[in-house]
């Protein structure tokens, strides 16, 4: 049953169950009167009553109210207090004075769970206090806080002004973290105390019950910590059969485990009042005085009304802070929007125009694919790669922050060394593309009011823990934390990823049809080249023909001049017959159905050298074929005819007495790449300068007539053909030593 | 247009290129069996030409060979091809495509309609005058074709 509580039957273990609401008993400094409406019958009352109301406890348990008081307090009460929504809303009243009463007590009252309960609290030497001393206080403080305080500003002020108002040796201003710890950011104090600004307190010191009962009713007031409890009787409510719910009750007698925990501090008195930000607790005035200390109801009021205003103060300051970083956050972006519309690579843009979306942090870096754009300090390039990679594989979500990276994602951290907050934005999956940023470590060192890993010891009472004892500085190195990611920033990494993904589609349905446009004019150019050689070889065969005619017909009345003009004129078209045969070879290709199966080399060489028979015995060559050729992938006609050009090519650069032309193969170097082949001579080579140009169609480097005298058309349809096949082809050379040519005839990942 | 009847066995020639008719011309007359000349360079006046003659047994039989051209204005000589194919009056006439295209699909697809020979127009005169030769002494003389004995009206 409701036993007041005792040290005997409280612990640390049972410290967070603890029903503090329902202590059943008060602090010794009040009375308790539990009344029922609308009568005023006492039904529940302290039993101290007659010490401090001169009543004894069985006198006035079921006796009116009415009986005890004036009949001004009486009408009083019944004409402008109790109209009053009091339910949870404790209200104070003037002070009562009850007939056989040492003198007036202060009373505060309110409704809870349909009790009336009226606390009245005596304290012998209370301080005179003229309300206009106050209000004019109060009117002071109210003045200097406004302006462009900062938060911790705001509070330093405001812990100042309260301890001018109730006199207490010290005033915090705790601020709880997300974490619950507790963080002093503004103290006023006795000059001669030691200080306690900066330290951090954890969770454990306040359990959640009481951080929920803060929330609820938001001033406490212990006047005297080293109280025995005074019983409410009797224990249960007489008409629900239930203990008296105190939740809002100023007198309430607190868990013993708090007053130990003050008293292991040296306080002897204690008052806190919340600061509730959006229903959220968002720190307290802290006031511990180390004698015993009494508040009288004025100044409780201007406390509670500069708390209730610095919550006002401290929310608008926030939201500016944060609504002038989130502006800030959008113009960046608005910056990087506009940056995207010159530029046309989405990590330059990101990196150069806007500092990375104008995040907090030490650096940042956007990883696209094997590109890496990096802002401020980051992880080197193959740190960043590893990075991103790990990140790839271990985050599944598309935001991703951490303010702890070392401890909530060790994989992470192994590639980050000196990171400690990091923010991922992922942009893509396939290629994994993602924006990073990165935060270093905020605090290297917490000051802890005592060892917060051991808040509990041992105590003398056996098996019972105790509050820890200790509050000397307790210096924690905390390793890898930074500052904590923020919703606002969170938002805007993911408007990064949403312009992403915006321009990324707008790119892409560009692209496809930057590619039909392409395919659209190849065919057309090829369709062109087709024809024109086409229609261009008519006329052409007519030039031809009637110079003949004329030969034929004239042979006789023409000199020697005349039938040697028309000779040339004759050879000329069949020069040109044979540049039009290439351009519609070449254009042919591109048209051209192509089959991919499996083609041993060996047998396609040896076609094309069939091909080549007159060209070989002509020169002499000598064609050295170190090893089998391996089999590959692609169309047997199409790879004779590269090696027939190739080998052709390599015949005809040749001025040296003894030729050699030798055709071969590279392995791979990693597996499932094709094989590199090659076809090398001791020919005259080429210049350096010139290893693009060869591959232009009718571009020939040498003298029309020399070397054969080709079209020029040669090495043009080889790429072509090996481009068909997916691969690529390049040339080694040295002139007067000889020509490597190098191809594949499958993708490979360099190309 | 209409053709002078004559017992002469007689070529049709399709060809758009008048400088390439003039070549085959100057070739098929000089040539020491000369033979009747029929020259069309249209889908349409071919067709016309056939029809009349048909309908006139007095200008003779129908020509003995007809030399198509692939490339011509309007329908070209594939569809030529297979018109002269599909007709009765036609279909037994061996037709020589002569084209400046090579390609191995041409070549094919010519065959494949019932072409009887295929040649490219080269850009060697004296090679081209020797094909033409050797098609008309092939055709008109060592050949036997069946309309030598096709009475034009039956």
């Amino acid at each position: 049953m409701a036993e007041p509580v005792t040290p005997q039957t409280v612990d640390l273990t049972n410290c967070d169950r603890e029903p503090i609401h329902i202590p059943g008993s008060i602090q010794p400094h009040a009375a308790m009167l539990v009344l029922r409406e609308p009568d005023l019958t006492i039904i529940q009352a302290s039993l101290n009553t007659t010490e401090k109301l001169g009543l004894p406890h069985s006198e006035i348990l079921g006796a009116p109210l009415a009986r005890f008081i004036s009949a001004e307090d009486l009408a009083y009460l019944q004409a402008r207090v109790l109209p009053l929504s009091l339910e949870a809303v404790p209200q104070y009243l003037p002070p009562l004075h009850f007939a056989r009463a040492p003198r007036p007590t202060e009373a505060i009252i309110h409704r809870y769970k349909g009790a009336l309960i009226l606390e009245l609290e005596d304290w012998p030497d209370r301080p005179a206090l003229h309300h206009q001393e106050v209000f004019s206080a109060l009117k002071n403080t109210l003045a200097a806080l406004h302006g462009d305080l900062s938060v911790v500003d705001f509070c330093q002020l405001a812990a100042e002004h309260v301890r001018s108002f109730i006199g207490f040796d010290r005033v915090m201003v705790y601020r709880f973290a997300e974490d619950l710890s507790g963080h002093v950011i503004a103290e006023a104090k006795r000059d001669d105390l030691e200080a306690f600004l900066g330290l951090h307190y954890p969770a454990s010191d306040i359990p959640k019950q009481a951080r929920e009962l803060f929330k609820r009713s938001k001033l406490r007031l212990i006047p005297d910590l080293r109280y025995a409890p005074i019983a409410i009787q009797p224990t249960l409510r007489p008409d629900t059969r239930e203990p008296l719910d105190m939740s809002y009750s100023v007198t309430r007698s607190v868990s013993p485990i708090h007053v130990e925990y003050l008293q292991n501090m040296g306080v002897f008195a204690s008052l806190s009042i919340s600061i509730v930000i959006d229903d959220r607790l968002w720190g307290l005035f802290a006031c511990h005085h180390y004698s015993a200390r009494y508040v009288p109801h004025t100044l409780r009021m201007a406390c509670e009304f500069l708390a209730h205003t610095l919550s006002f103060l401290v929310a608008g300051r926030e939201a500016a802070e944060d609504h002038d970083y989130a502006l800030h956050l959008h113009e960046q972006h608005r910056a990087l929007e506009e940056a995207i519309a010159r530029e046309a690579d989405f990590g330059r843009a990101l990196a150069d125009a806007t500092t990375i979306g104008g995040l907090r942090a030490v650096g940042a870096a956007v990883v696209t694919g094997t590109q890496i754009h990096r802002v401020g300090q980051t992880p080197d390039e193959p740190q960043l790669r590893a990075l991103a990679h790990a990140v790839a594989k271990t985050v599944s979500e598309n935001i991703w922050a951490s303010d702890r990276l070392a401890e909530t994602a060790p994989a992470l951290a192994a590639h980050a060394p000196g990171v400690a907050g990091l923010l991922v934005a992922v942009l893509s999956r396939d290629p994994f593309s993602c924006v990073l940023w990165f935060r270093e470590e905020v605090l290297k060192t917490v000051n802890w009011a005592g060892d917060p890993t051991k808040p509990v010891v041992a105590g003398p009472l056996g098996e019972r823990l105790t509050p820890r004892k200790s509050f000397a500085l307790w210096q924690q190195e905390v390793r890898g934390h930074s500052d904590a990611w923020t919703d606002t920033e969170i938002e805007a990494a993911r408007r990064i990823r949403h312009t992403y993904h915006e321009v990324f589609s707008r790119r892409a349905q560009e692209l496809a049809r930057l590619n039909d446009q392409l395919a659209e004019r190849n065919r057309q150019l090829d369709a062109f080249a087709y024809i024109a050689s086409h229609d261009l070889k008519e006329p052409l065969r007519g030039i031809h023909n009637f110079s003949q005619f004329v030969l034929e017909d004239c042979a006789k009345e023409l000199n020697a001049d005349g039938i040697s003009h028309l000779q040339t004129i004759s050879r000329l078209t069949k020069r040109m017959e044979s540049l039009l045969d290439a351009l519609l070879k070449f254009s042919r290709l591109s048209r051209s159905e192509m089959t991919s199966r499996p083609v041993n080399l060996n047998t396609a060489l040896d076609d094309a050298l069939d091909l080549l028979s007159s060209l070989r015995q002509s020169s002499g060559v000598d064609i050295r074929i170190p090893r089998l050729l391996p089999t590959v992938q692609g169309d047997a006609d199409l790879i004779a005819e590269i090696f027939a050009n190739l080998v052709a090519n390599a015949i005809r650069y040749n001025d040296k007495p003894s030729k050699w032309v030798e055709i071969g193969y590279l392995d791979s170097t990693r597996s499932g790449e094709p094989p590199t082949l090659y076809v090398a001579d001791n020919g005259i080579g080429i210049p350096r300068e010139h290893f693009d140009v060869i591959f232009r169609i009718f571009k020939r480097l040498h003298g029309r007539d020399d070397f054969g005298g080709g079209t020029g058309a040669g090495l043009t349809i080889v790429q072509k053909l090996i481009e068909r096949h997916g691969g690529r082809i390049w040339v080694e050379s040295e002139p007067q030593v000889g020509t490597r040519v190098l191809f594949t005839l499958a993708p490979t990942s360099a190309s | 247009m209409s053709p002078i009847a004559s017992q002469k066995p007689s070529i049709l020639i399709v060809e758009d290129s008048d400088e390439d008719f003039a070549a085959m011309e100057r070739i098929l007359l000089r040539s020491e069996a000369p033979v009747g000349l029929h020259r069309c360079s249209r889908a349409e006046q071919t067709y016309r030409l056939l029809d009349e003659w048909q309908q006139h047994p007095s200008w003779g039989q129908l020509p003995a060979l007809i030399v198509l051209d692939l490339n011509l204005p309007g329908p070209d000589g594939r569809t030529i091809l297979k018109e002269l194919r599909r007709r009765d009056a036609t279909k037994r006439i061996p037709v020589v495509i002569f084209s400046t295209s090579s390609s191995q699909n041409d070549i094919t697809w010519c065959y494949e309609n019932g072409a009887n020979s295929y040649h490219v127009k080269g850009m060697d005169y004296p090679v081209f005058k020797h094909s033409v030769e050797q098609l008309s002494s092939y055709w008109l003389r060592s050949a036997q074709l069946p309309g030598s004995e096709r009475s034009h009206a039956a």
